[in-house]
């Protein structure tokens, strides 16, 4: 069993995907982005979601964010099934119940439009009160830091000032879950900072669950869970907590997990496979405490030679866990 | 004191709501301008041209009355009574009967029979009565110098002393006498006292006479008959000059105004006069013609003998539209097919206005077939340019839409903004034009509806278009569907240009002289789009073989180029399909102006025979030469022209009417050499014996034949035939004779020119037509005069219109649909430029690539759109008859000339090139770096 579950157990469950198929069909050829897909985040949760290009993790979001429609599976935010979900739910699903950040500052901001309108506009697909519009932007402007690029337009502010004023445009109608997909991206360091904060300081602020897609190691390594996502499976995860040591030190641990998914499917970390030059199949001997993971080497059997001591798939301690 | 104007509001200030957030993006007004520019371009093309088709049918109504023959739109009735049936015995002292007039009574009949509505646009007849020809003598020899050669007639016509002014004496209304006949005929001898009937003359006719008021003349028929009159007896009571001799009351007899001349059978002349009677001596004229005892029982009708009455119900062109014509066309049916209500006073009813309204309504049938193909294609291409634009429209609104969308905007948010966005470039454009255009041209009636379609396709588009754009999940995975899609909108697009042209084939005849066929209109538009669907689906065959040639010859540029090119062809087929229909309409437009202007030129030829035809009673020699002698005059060649001359074939089979030509050969054809009108002479000739003449026509006869020419039958054969001969005539065409002049001299010695061709400057012959050096002319037309007048009738000048714009729009849309090809094959093409630019390719090779990406699909397109419109006039020939619009013979051959074509594809493919330097000069423009920088941005 993995810890993630555990985690989430913890807390109320925010986002739930089990088996979570999409097929997409591109000139009659099938393309298979999720396949089986398992995941849970809890409430108010910061997730980052890494891997591969083309291992699904868009995919993920774009359903998530109910942008998509998964092919089959299960996908549940805050208790809204988004394969069975209407239209009409869909549509009030994106105002209300997530806020969506994109890669590109440029493409979260309507340009012709200033940071405060592009902050209102979500809340006027709302039909919310003009005033309480405008008292909304005011604060989120004044969370994020940027109350004084209130009346700039797009052109007029810092790349990070953009997804920042993105990050309130996705949060202006106050959505249970915030999904961001490659945000520092495209933002030099400094800017990565300051939008990363801005996302850690919504995160506990608002007590909004965040999902992050990235590559960014100041995003992935910065946050309590991290989750690994393998040619459209979940494949591994990674959790961070503080620990003091004896000198009252403070240090992160980071532990690495691979999941175990209801079938009982384990994916493998590539290295680890490819040191032990494990390829097809693989033998597996449960002992009392453990499963032993063998490469497929009959000769060596009957040889009688004796087997290759394995490293276990369970907790690992990580060497420093800082970036 | 001057107000202070506010300030402008700061947008930031202002309730924000989604209709003003979305009001900015019209900021980016590129598309939507085009759009709008597109749409009033339509809308004023299709709202004004059945504005201007009705006004243009009516002044062609106008046109046909106004250029018929005179008296042809008249309606005419003739009661013939000329014949007199002689009653022998001696009456010369018993009272002769008295006849009436017949004036009234057919008058009154006529009214009823036609109906208050055409009795009233008609009005009332002009009356007249006429006797024939009589030989004139002295009633007293000596009195007067009247001598040999005179001929006149009696005529009776009311309403004279209105238009006159008499230079001496005035009209009788009564007999100054009577005079006693004596006619010893065996076995019986007739003696008679009839009146003497008072005349006047024009005073003209007086000088050249020497006659004077007071004189008496005996008037006897030329050759006396059976049922001819008896002689009678005038006195000239006095002479009048017209005070408008262009009055249409002269109009019917032309001795009215002056004494003609005729041509004797001798070659010798006579004159010819009138003598007016009035109105109220028709029945002592009667008495005196036709002397019958009044004791004697009459034979019905009582009406005055030795007479033909007529009754001129004048039609003013200038008062006659459409509806009022075919009101009298339908009293004029009446009045000829009534009997019992005539009773005994039947007349004769002719009218030349049934066939003008036919002959109007053929050619407007013609000219709204020809309208109507150019109307549904421009709107057909109008559309497809709105829907191409929208679509250009919609990527630009893309990024914003889907953010919206992302943001919450529901489905109908979006297709309201997209939807309003397009409303608002399509519809008040559309509007205005359509107001300037009801302004400028009046109200488009029903069909200006049509304009709506464009307009509803730009809008309706764009609401479809944000409904894709608003779709989600699997909905967007419409590949496969667009694929099916894809492939039945080309079905129904072949199959439509199938039954299109086989409708056309079938009902062409019907189509050209009936009702607008709405289906086969859309056949030139559906070929063309059909011929679009084959090349969409073979045109990347040659492009990729191109490119591996290239590959080969280690152009790599060139094989990237075309490689692309061939492999995504699919965002280009909207745009590559415009420019083929585009093209074939130009092709086809211009194959229609080429062949009203050739068969134009063609026509007026056979009309006239040369640059200029002057008809004669008689041409002398001398004035030939005198022709010859006036600067500019390239030739004036002198003919014997006879029209309706029998030409008799094998026996027993009916003569056939035809046009004889007596001229020398040889210099006629020198004269029309390079016209339309060439012939080769050599075949002519033969003896006066055996005359061996051209014909313009295959003649179904034996090889000698026999045609009378001015009334002798002389024998011929056809050597050739040469259809360069073709003559066309008012009356109908008739096969032509061209006769070897000295050879039929030769049998008809007598026989003198009436016709003069000439040829020569434009300027010299238009002053010869005002300035005849024929002194016996009768008609002088100018071809070039004739052709212009043609032009400028109404069915042409709107031909012309429609033409004219119909070939400017389809070069509207073909720089559109080039507008449209390279803005959706820009990105991926400056992306690859960048991307060779960053390998190392010199900046100053990198319009290759623009060239190859995108001209050879659009030279493609232009040509096979050539193509079709080359091959479509042959297909739409059933159902164009452009003779309305040429003045020539019925469906003149209608064909695109290769130079059309050709000079079509060089205006195109030179647009085409414009297009592409431009968007070339465009792209250099482009900084690397900063193209790289914006990365996956754009």
């Amino acid at each position: 069993m993995t810890l993630a579950p555990a985690i989430a157990r913890e807390r109320a469950t925010e986002i739930r995907c089990d088996n979570l198929v999409r097929i997409f069909k591109s000139d009659g050829v099938e393309v298979v982005a999720l396949q089986g897909l398992d995941l849970v985040v809890g409430e108010g949760e910061l997730v980052a979601l890494v891997g591969a290009s083309g291992s699904g993790k868009s995919t993920l979001l774009n359903i998530l964010s109910g942008l998509d429609i998964p092919s089959a599976g299960l996908a549940q935010v805050a208790g809204c099934d988004l394969l069975t979900m209407s239209a009409g739910d869909r549509v009030r699903y994106r105002r209300h119940t997530v806020g969506f950040l994109f890669q590109q500052a440029s493409a979260n901001l309507l340009p012709y439009l200033s940071a405060s309108e592009n902050i209102q506009l979500p809340m006027v697909l709302n039909r919310s009160p003009q005033r309480a519009r405008r008292e909304r932007a005011r604060e989120l402007l004044e969370v994020l830091g940027i109350a004084q690029v209130a009346d700039r337009g797009l052109t007029q502010m810092s790349g990070g000032q953009q997804q920042r004023v993105a990050l309130a445009v996705a949060l202006a109608n106050q959505p249970r879950v915030l999904l961001a997909d490659e945000p520092t991206g495209e933002l030099d360091l400094h800017s990565s900072e300051e939008v990363f904060d801005a996302i850690q300081r919504v995160n506990d602020t608002f007590g909004t669950t965040v999902v992050i897609v990235t590559h960014d190691p100041l995003v992935s390594e910065h946050v309590q869970r991290t989750v690994g996502i393998r040619d459209g499976r979940t494949s591994s995860e990674v959790l961070r907590r503080k620990a003091i040591d004896e000198h009252g030190g403070e240090s992160v641990i980071a532990e690495e997990y691979a999941v175990l998914d209801r079938a009982g499917r384990l994916q493998l970390p590539r290295e680890f496979t490819g040191a032990l030059a494990m390829a097809d199949r693989v033998r597996l001997d449960l002992e009392s405490d453990h499963i032993g993971v063998w490469p497929d080497r009959p000769s060596r059997a009957r040889s009688g030679e004796p087997e290759p001591h394995g490293r276990t798939s369970g907790p690992q301690r990580e060497a420093g866990g800082h970036e | 004191m001057t107000r202070a104007r506010p300030a402008r509001q700061r947008p930031g200030l202002r309730s924000l709501t989604l209709v003003r957030a979305w009001r900015r993006a019209l900021r980016d007004r590129g598309p939507g301008v085009l759009l709008a520019l597109l749409l009033a371009l339509c809308t004023a093309f299709l709202t004004a041209t059945p504005a201007l088709e009705r006004t243009a049918y009516t002044r062609a109504m106008a046109d046909v009355l106004r250029d018929a023959a005179p008296g042809r739109r008249d309606v005419l009735l003739t009661y013939n009574a000329r014949s007199v049936v002689v009653t022998r015995g001696q009456f010369a002292g018993v009272p002769l009967h008295l006849p009436i007039s017949p004036q009234l009574p057919v008058q009154t009949r006529a009214r009823q029979i036609m109906g208050p509505p055409a009795a009233q646009l008609l009005g009332e007849p002009d009356f007249s009565a006429t006797t024939i020809d009589f030989a004139l003598s002295d009633d007293d020899p000596g009195s007067s110098p009247i001598g040999e050669h005179r001929l006149a007639m009696v005529r009776v016509q009311g309403g004279l002393p209105e238009r006159v002014t008499w230079d001496s004496g005035g009209l009788g209304t009564q007999s100054p006498g009577t005079r006693l006949y004596v006619e010893a005929t065996e076995p019986e001898r007739v003696d008679r006292r009839v009146p003497i009937i008072p005349v006047v003359v024009p005073t003209t006719v007086a000088n050249a006479w020497q006659i004077t008021v007071g004189d008496r003349f005996e008037l006897a028929p030329v050759v006396p008959g059976r049922s001819t009159p008896f002689p009678i007896t005038v006195e000239l009571t006095g002479t009048y000059t017209p005070t408008d001799p262009l009055d249409p009351f002269w109009q019917d007899e032309g001795r009215l105004l002056q004494a003609d001349q005729v041509i004797a059978w001798d070659g010798g002349t006579s004159s010819r006069a009138a003598f007016m009677a009035a109105p109220e001596v028709v029945g002592d004229l009667g008495r005196a013609l036709a002397a019958t005892p009044a004791v004697r029982p009459q034979s019905d009708p009582d009406v005055a003998r030795g007479l033909e009455y007529e009754w001129r119900y004048r039609v003013p062109a200038e008062r006659l539209d459409q509806e009022t014509v075919a009101v009298i066309a339908n009293g004029y049916a009446a009045m000829n097919l009534a009997s019992t209500p005539w009773a005994d006073l039947r007349p004769v009813i002719v009218s030349g206005l049934p066939d003008l309204v036919a002959a109007h309504g053929r050619a407007v049938a013609v000219t709204r077939s020809l309208v109507a193909v150019v109307t549904l294609a421009l709107l057909a291409l109008g559309s497809l340019a709105a829907l191409l634009i929208v679509a250009l429209l919609g990527a630009r609104r893309a990024p914003a839409l889907r953010l919206l969308g992302a943001r919450g905007a529901s489905r109908g948010q979006l297709l309201a903004l997209l939807g309003l966005e397009g409303a608002v470039w399509a519809v008040p454009p559309a509007a205005l034009a359509a107001a300037v255009s009801w302004l400028w041209a009046g109200p488009p009636g029903r069909l200006g509806l049509l304009a709506l379609i464009p307009v509803g396709v730009a809008v309706l588009g764009a609401v479809v278009l944000a409904g894709r754009l608003a779709s989600v999940g699997p909905d967007r995975e419409h590949s496969a569907a667009r694929g099916v899609g894809r492939v039945l909108l080309e079905v129904s697009i072949l199959t439509g240009a199938y039954f299109a042209l086989s409708s056309v084939r079938a009902r062409g005849q019907q189509i050209s002289t009936g009702t607008v066929d709405w289906y086969a209109a859309l056949a030139p538009v559906l070929s063309a789009a059909a011929v679009a669907v084959v090349l969409a689906r073979i045109l990347p065959w040659p492009i990729w073989l191109v490119a591996r040639g290239l590959e080969r010859g280690r152009s790599v540029l060139g094989f990237l180029a075309l490689a692309r090119s061939a492999r995504t062809m699919s965002p280009t087929l909207g745009p590559l399909a415009g420019l083929v229909i585009a093209a074939a309409l130009a092709t086809l437009l211009g194959g229609v102006a080429s062949t009203i202007a050739r068969e134009r030129a063609a026509a007026t030829y056979e009309l006239t025979g040369a640059d200029l035809r002057i008809d004669a009673a008689r041409v002398t020699a001398s004035e030939v030469l005198q022709a010859r002698g006036r600067p500019g005059i390239t030739a004036a060649i002198a003919a014997y022209v006879e029209r309706g001359a029998r030409l008799q074939g094998a026996s027993g089979s009916p003569p056939l009417p035809v046009t004889i030509i007596a001229v020398d050969p040889a210099a006629y054809a020198d004269a029309l050499a390079g016209t339309p009108l060439a012939f080769a002479p050599a075949a002519a000739g033969g003896s006066a014996g055996l005359l061996q003449g051209l014909a313009s026509d295959a003649l179904d006869s034996p090889a000698v034949l026999s045609v009378a020419v001015s009334g002798s039958a002389r024998t011929l054969t056809i050597a050739a035939i040469e259809p360069g001969l073709r003559r066309s005539a008012p009356g109908g065409e008739q096969p032509v004779l061209l006769l070897p002049w000295e050879r039929v001299l030769g049998g008809q010695p007598y026989l003198q020119p009436n016709t003069l061709f000439v040829t020569g400057s434009p300027a010299a012959v238009a002053a010869m037509a005002q300035d005849s050096p024929v002194a016996l002319t009768q008609g002088v037309m100018d071809r070039r005069e004739y052709a212009a007048s043609v032009a400028t009738r109404a069915l042409p000048t709107l031909v012309r219109w429609v033409v004219l714009a119909g070939l400017l729009l389809a070069a509207a849309f073909t720089a559109l649909a080039l507008f449209v090809l390279l803005t959706v094959s820009r990105p991926p093409r400056i992306e690859t430029m960048v991307r060779l630019r960053v390998l190392g390719l010199r900046r100053q090779r990198v319009w290759l690539l623009g060239v190859l990406d995108v001209l050879p699909p659009a030279v493609a397109a232009i040509l096979a759109g050539a193509a079709a419109g080359v091959v479509l006039p042959g297909l739409m020939h059933p159902a164009i008859d452009l003779a309305p619009i040429t003045g020539g013979a019925a469906h003149p051959p209608l064909m695109t000339p290769a130079w059309v074509a050709a000079g079509t594809v060089l205006a195109l493919v030179t647009l085409a090139g414009c297009a592409v330097i431009m968007d070339l000069w465009r792209a250099r423009r482009t900084s690397l770096s900063t193209h790289l920088r914006a990365g996956e941005r754009r």
